[in-house]
């Protein structure tokens, strides 16, 4: 077993490896934008003959923090039980967007291995400190998995798979020295004033973390946001 | 043109501001807005072709494509000197992706301004991805002279230089913008990337002193962070200098991550080893690095398996006794397609399955275990469950189909439960040509864990082997979305090469060429959605300058279509095309009559339904459509690209009745022709292109495909019948037909293969003599002489004596010639296909037709018992 960093040329045999196991995944434009915007994270598995038999691919996100039940806010808002409908702050991590190993590749620890080095990817050329993922509640063998590489499950998401299963949230946090964590700018949170007003009870809403759900998002769907793709908007007229 | 020039009115200045007006509302997408402002403007100015193609442009935009063209080019007719209606053109082209057009519209909108900074960006994209690279790095310069401040035209500059090959002046471009670019933040991982493509140029460049010291200065300044990135060129670069550092650079890298066969190969090369050719001098040396490594790191399995491809004799069978029996004590399901490449070396197969009957003999008496090993006491049931797994695939690869039917039956009535013994089973049953029988086993192994995709893809696979194509479909159904209008479509959008190709096959064997013809064109389709998948990524990657993945993608796509299912589905097709050119009654096939044989009637009744479905949907939303219609129009952006047309021919009856269709084919083998230079072609390929070639009437080109097989494969078949073909051919061409020059270089490149003298009679006998043991040639010499116009008794008789003891005949042959008989109107077939039942005694291809009706059934199979068992 060869494990290796992905190239866009395994694109085609990560795509069939992913398709043939995964009840939902995506189109070879999402795996491309993936690769191509974090090529550090991403690794492959290949059998002898150059087949892809397992991958995994992460991402990074700028996380929307909307409640933190730790501070003081947080508790004022689970005592009225309502949560602001924007973020009130952004934090970088990096998110196991997918990872998956062929059924007849398994029980050789493929998948241990290509976490271990993704996450350590994540920390080495991010500087970032969380990982997450989300799981489906009935996979109790890659819960397992998780749980031994040292994910904490924090929170559960009812229907986040097409398909109606829950998803459930899982993080872990590695170290970084101080000296070593990224420096670059985070998005700019709301203005408090906008959100102030806008409270919503807290048991309709939920956390969604990580990109859109697999599945609903085709050959066309970006990580990236348009504007990001193509500098701003096209302009035609005389030159500004 | 000139008298419409003349016309241009000039914008007196209230319809000046209502022009930026309009096109700043386009910017912002104020779609609805902007064309009454464009209204406003032509009420006064009805003429004025800017105002027109900006108005064509937003009638596009929401949905009314062809008058919003139809504008945008008469507002190109009413102004060529201005470039807003070229480059409007140019939008609508690259929404319709016809890059092609795109390019020329742009380039007639540089004409009229050639400083236009927008049309040059775009222009740009263009030209990368249309693989003009001369021509983009002239663009590219101009557009750095317009806009040098900006680092990304600088960069731009430099990909250019280096795609087009000038790797000096990409790394003069790189070094100049390092110059001047003032701080960055530390640790950006986009800016690392760009470092490291800086390197890469040097390392190209084969500067491999500078590229380290450029390496190690910015590695150590928190400049570059992809640490994997970084140690892999650090490693590859000391080794090229043989460097001390390098077989601690490898170290380093194997501690990262030891299970990465190049880190390892990289080390060995350090030491003067070449892993893939290692020689008895060096063996030895490369079996103790191998070893330390094991030791050192225990959990790796990539230093055992490779020092397993090193060792010989009593090394190997002490490694491999290690190997096999711990992944057996595992339970590695994949451990026997891991060792597989050793059986090149009939030695080490040898030993191998000698290592695993004792393995399995000692977990057969487990009574009574020595006191040592009491700890694996426990494992041991399942471990005798692995041996005997693995001896079946080792009897089942080396063709000993029975031995391996009788393994699994000994594991399965160890362990019922486990879908890895039915799957190994099903691929037996597959190989003796029982596809019924392999499709009823996969479908007990995907009963036996119903949540597993890999075992519903599997199962639907070999369902599609068997014909079962509605039954497959079912099976795939189960994952696809439920919203989709059929489980195909679906596995259709979402690019599964491997669905399309074996459905297209399974319509290719039943005959139903204008649905298999259908499904190879989806997976040309799906190519052309990966071609197209790179184009956002020459803005995007430039400016982020993520540039070493960037590159390689470039390279990627350009080689995309030599993948596997591309060349299989091309060469399919084109086959297709040939045998429709062929005989045009086969255009009208059995399609319509015969497209649901394989369904049961409940799958005919859903069909139907689903039919009538599909027949309402369409009308209902006309209805609401018209209500709607104009209030849509107006609101929404319905972008630039075209709404994917609702496919009206699903069969593809409309499609295989084309005109042309050797062009056809032609088009489809064109990319293939790339591979040429990489060498990747096989006899069929090649065989192909001749077909198509020769029917052509371009007999230059044939008779290089032919010569290519040839230099391939001397004395395949294929090659040799189509020896014969164009030998005859060119008996039969005469000067006026054909050029002198053409024909003379013909008759040369036929006499090495087919010396003058010898007739063509003679030829075909000495080649049925030479290969009179091997079933294809025999075929082959068949073929020959049916082109040769031999009397048709002589044809089945040469068919007939492959059948004959000593004849090396595979299943796939027989079935061909049993074809082939079919095909000249033998009335022999029928006696052939009972003779071929007798031989292979596991198949059921050569059954009966009723016979094969009644297996077709049987292999839908019920739940199988075994099930309960389980539960009990």
């Amino acid at each position: 077993m060869n494990i290796r960093l992905a190239e866009p040329k395994d694109l085609l045999g990560i795509q069939a490896c992913g398709f043939h196991n995964l009840p939902e995944t995506y189109g070879s434009k999402y795996w491309l934008t993936t690769l191509v915007r974090w090529p550090q994270l991403s690794f492959v598995a290949e059998d002898q003959r150059g087949k892809i038999v397992g991958y995994v691919f992460t991402i990074i996100e700028d996380l929307p923090i909307i409640y933190e039940p730790s501070t003081q806010l947080g508790k004022l808002f689970d005592r009225w039980h309502v949560r602001p409908r924007r973020p009130t702050n952004y934090k970088r991590i990096g998110y196991v967007n997918s990872i998956s190993v062929l059924r007849s590749h398994r029980r050789m620890g493929i998948a241990r291995k290509l976490m271990g080095l993704s996450i350590k990817a994540v920390v080495e050329s991010y500087g970032l400190r969380e990982v997450y993922l989300t799981v489906r509640k009935s996979n109790r063998a890659a819960r397992s998995l998780y749980q031994s590489l040292g994910f904490v499950a924090y929170d559960e998401e009812l229907r986040y798979y097409n398909d109606g299963e829950t998803g459930i949230h899982m993080k872990v946090t590695r170290k970084v020295p101080p000296e070593r964590r990224s420096t670059l700018p985070l998005p700019e949170p709301t203005p408090r004033k906008s959100w102030q007003s806008k409270m919503i009870p807290n048991f309709h809403w939920k956390t969604r973390i990580g990109p859109p759900k697999p599945g609903l998002i085709k050959r066309r769907a970006t990580t990236i946001h348009q504007a990001e793709w193509m500098g701003g908007t096209v302009k035609i007229g005389p030159l500004s | 043109m000139s008298k419409a020039q003349a016309e241009q009115p000039v914008l007196a200045n209230k319809e000046a501001k209502l022009f930026r007006e309009l096109l700043s509302h386009y910017e912002e997408k104020h779609l609805t807005k902007g064309r009454k402002t464009a209204d406003q403007i032509l009420k006064k100015h009805p003429n004025h072709g800017e105002t027109l193609a900006m108005k064509g442009l937003i009638l596009v935009h929401l949905g009314q494509r062809e008058e919003g063209k139809k504008m945008v080019k008469q507002g190109a007719m009413l102004n060529m000197k201005s470039h807003i209606p070229w480059h409007v053109q140019a939008l609508i082209h690259k929404g319709e992706k016809d890059y092609d057009g795109a390019l020329r519209a742009y380039k007639n909108g540089l004409k009229a301004d050639k400083d236009n900074i927008n049309i040059l960006r775009d222009a740009c994209f263009l030209l990368t991805h249309l693989r003009k690279y001369d021509e983009l790095v002239e663009y590219r310069h101009r557009f750095l002279q317009l806009r040098p401040v900006n680092r990304t035209h600088w960069i731009g500059l430099a990909v250019a230089h280096h795609l087009n090959g000038n790797l000096a002046e990409a790394k003069n471009i790189l070094e100049w913008y390092d110059k001047f670019l003032k701080s960055t933040p530390d640790y950006d991982a986009d800016n690392s990337e760009r470092l490291l493509y800086h390197v890469r140029v040097l390392e190209e460049l084969g500067e491999n002193t500078e590229a380290l010291a450029f390496l190690d200065k910015y590695a150590q300044s928190r400049y570059i962070v992809h640490r994997t990135s970084t140690m892999e060129y650090r490693a590859r670069l000391t080794t090229k200098l043989k460097s001390s550092d390098a077989p601690d650079a490898w170290r380093v890298l194997i501690e990262q991550n030891s299970d990465c066969w190049d880190y390892y190969k990289g080390f060995l090369s350090v030491e003067s080893i070449d892993y893939d050719s290692i020689t008895d001098e060096n063996r030895a040396a490369a079996l103790k690095h191998l070893n330390n490594f094991s030791q050192q790191y225990p959990r790796a399995t990539a230093p055992r398996r490779m020092a397993l491809s090193v060792a010989t004799g009593d090394d190997f069978t002490n490694l491999a006794t290690a190997y096999l029996s711990s992944n057996i004590q595992k339970g590695v399901p994949s451990l026997f397609v891991d060792v597989k490449p050793l059986y090149t070396d009939p030695a080490k197969a040898q030993s191998i399955q000698s290592i695993v009957e004792k393995l399995l003999e000692a977990h057969n008496t487990p009574p009574a275990p020595p006191p040592a090993e009491n700890g694996s006491a426990s494992a041991e049931p399942t471990a005798r469950l692995w041996a005997l797994y693995f001896l079946a695939q080792h009897h089942s690869h080396l063709g000993a189909y029975s031995t391996a039917l009788e393994l699994l039956d000994a594991a399965m009535a160890h362990t019922p439960t486990l879908p890895e013994l039915y799957m190994a089973r099903a691929r037996v049953l597959k190989r003796v040509g029982d596809p019924y029988g392999a499709a009823r086993v996969m479908n007990e192994a995907r009963l036996l864990d119903g949540q597993d995709r890999y075992l519903n893809t599997k199962c639907g696979k070999y369902r599609l082997r068997a014909g079962l194509v509605s039954e497959a479909g079912e099976v795939f159904g189960m994952f696809t979305k439920k919203d989709a209008v059929s489980p195909g479509a679906d596995l259709e959008e979402m690019q599964s090469l491997l669905y399309l190709r074996e459905e297209g096959d399974a319509h290719y064997r039943a005959g139903r060429l204008s649905q298999a013809l259908k499904k190879y064109y989806a997976v040309s389709n799906v190519f052309d959605q990966v071609e197209n998948d790179q184009y956002d990524f020459h803005p995007y990657s430039l400016r982020r300058t993520l540039l070493n993945v960037y590159v390689n993608t470039l390279k990627w796509e350009d080689s995309v279509r030599s993948h596997p299912a591309y060349r299989h589905a091309a060469v399919s097709a084109a086959r297709i095309w040939v045998s429709v050119y062929d005989d045009p009654k086969l255009a009208e096939g059995p399609a319509a009559s015969d497209s649901a044989t394989s369904g049961s009637d409940s799958v005919k009744k859903a069909k139907s339904k689903a039919a009538k479905k599909a027949a309402q949907t369409p009308a209902a939303t006309e209805k609401n459509g018209t209500a709607n219609a104009q209030q849509q129009n107006t609101n929404e952006d319905k972008g630039l690209e075209p709404p994917q047309a609702k496919d009206e021919d699903p069969e593809g009856a409309r499609l295989i009745r084309e005109e042309r269709p050797l062009e056809r084919a032609q088009k489809l083998l064109a990319p293939l022709w790339a591979d040429v230079a990489r060498g990747v072609w096989d006899v069929e390929t090649c065989a192909v292109a001749y077909d198509v070639a020769v029917r052509r009437e371009r007999y230059l080109e044939a008779a290089r495909a032919l010569a290519r097989a040839r230099s391939i494969d001397a004395e395949h078949p294929e090659v040799h019948v189509r020896t014969v073909e164009l030998k005859l051919k060119v008996q039969s061409l005469s000067a006026p037909a054909v050029s002198e020059t053409a024909l003379a270089a013909l008759v040369e490149s036929l006499a090495t293969a087919l010396p003058d003298e010898l007739s063509l009679e003679t030829f075909n006998s000495q080649y049925l003599q030479r290969h009179a043991a091997d079933g294809g040639a025999v075929l082959g010499a068949a073929r020959a002489a049916r082109v040769l116009q031999a009397p048709l008794a002589e044809v089945e008789e040469t068919v007939f004596s492959a059948l004959q003891d000593g004849v090396a005949l595979k299943i796939e042959t027989a079935l061909a010639a049993l074809a082939f008989l079919r095909s000249i109107e033998s009335s022999r077939a029928d006696e052939f296909r009972a003779a071929c039942d007798a031989r292979f005694e596991l198949a059921t291809v050569f059954k009966a037709p009723e016979e094969l009706e009644r297996l077709r059934k049987e292999s839908l199979g019920e739940p199988v018992e075994v099930k309960e068992e389980t539960l009990e």
